[in-house]
């Protein structure tokens, strides 16, 4: 199996390089898209031997991953690993999550939580990661504690579709984009993974928009961009 | 002068305006096609309810409102429409900006791979 690991990245300069050299040592490909940077994201990462494509502007991380998945399909990744550019997925799990995938499984998402809940954020934002998993868990008939987790595997069949069309809704990489292969029949599962802190820059979302997260992933994940409408072919 | 006339006036002075505003934005392709057209429509509906005011004034009052108040509930529905019609296209102006954006990145690679003799954007992946 040809694997892949696909980073997005944004002003990502303290971390990006970590997580490039611990994908090579462990004998990994790996596609960085930096996604318009102003910081030397994508010379860090170039230097430390990623294939690195730049976005001319920042476009979001939903298309930062669909790039990625091209340029994987491309180079012919039977099977790709998300990994942040943050340095809170470790590189050396990715091989749990290629390990889950099977003809019968087409993504694996890493949780954080699977086997212990009590990582689960606290207040609001723990609120809105468990409604979240919920709803992810109807949808896919299978127990999912982490819906929102970017560390994931993804194989070919599931690649093709995403690296034509992929969600673009908040959240829509992670949530969305998992609501989507379930729907269109592949077969999704949790694997149990252990994330780190973040090791640089600063988080996209903030505690304080919590409160919203819930109701935004909902409200998008009732667009055919995620119900697997007009466009999309099921399994 | 009689009420009428004034509304009339006013509007008169409210559909010159757009008219020629929107017709200076087209000329310089600031505004496109379609929208001048529409913002010329809206002036044309303000003349003729102008005429309407000063010819018949009694027959004009519908549910209550006189002609400048319905060139008024119009104008409102119609921006309305315009705006959820900018709102459609600037959506789609987004998606095809973000796909524009991608196809640059991936050309940029591939000149990058052929500029330094490679023949594949990610040779020797590792395989089981």
């Amino acid at each position: 199996m040809n694997k892949v690991l696909v980073c997005p990245a944004w002003n990502e300069e303290g971390a990006v390089g970590d997580v490039v050299r611990s994908a090579v040592a462990n004998g990994y490909r790996i596609v960085v898209v930096d996604d318009g940077s102003l910081d030397a994201t994508a010379a860090i990462a170039r230097r430390c031997g990623a294939i690195v494509v730049q976005h001319p502007m920042n476009l979001g991380v939903g298309a930062a991953i669909q790039t990625g998945f091209r340029v994987a399909l491309r180079a012919g990744a039977d099977a790709v690993v998300q990994v942040d550019a943050d340095g809170q997925h470790p590189v050396e799990q990715a091989q749990y999550l290629f390990d889950a995938l099977s003809d019968s499984v087409h993504m694996a998402i890493g949780s954080r939580f699977a086997e212990n809940e009590a990582l689960r954020p606290k207040g609001m934002r723990g609120v809105a990661m468990r409604r979240l998993a919920s709803h992810a868990s109807n949808v896919a008939g299978v127990r999912i504690t982490d819906a929102s987790s970017g560390f994931r595997a993804i194989s070919r069949p599931l690649l093709l579709q995403f690296a034509r069309r992929f969600p673009s809704s908040y959240l829509g990489d992670t949530f969305g984009a998992l609501l989507l292969a379930s729907r269109l029949g592949f077969g999704v599962i949790q694997v149990p993974v252990e994330m780190r802190e973040r090791q640089a820059g600063e988080p996209s979302t903030g505690a304080g928009r919590s409160a919203l997260l819930v109701v935004r992933a909902i409200a998008s994940s009732v667009t055919d961009e995620t119900r697997g409408g007009r466009g999309w072919q099921k399994k | 002068m009689a009420e009428e006339v004034v509304h009339a006036l006013l509007l008169v002075g409210w559909a010159i305006l757009l008219a020629v505003a929107t017709t200076a934005l087209f000329r310089r392709s600031i505004l496109s096609f379609r929208y001048w057209l529409g913002w010329l429509a809206l002036a044309v509906l303000q003349l003729v309810a102008a005429l309407a005011a000063v010819v018949a004034p009694r027959s004009t009052r519908l549910a209550g409102l006189n002609p400048v108040e319905w060139v008024g509930v119009g104008f409102v529905g119609v921006s309305l429409l315009v705006a959820v019609q900018l709102s459609i296209s600037i959506s789609g102006h987004q998606r095809a900006l973000v796909a524009l954006s991608q196809e640059c990145a991936e050309l940029r690679l591939r000149i990058e791979e052929l500029e330094s003799g490679e023949s594949s954007a990610v040779p020797g992946a590792a395989d089981d």
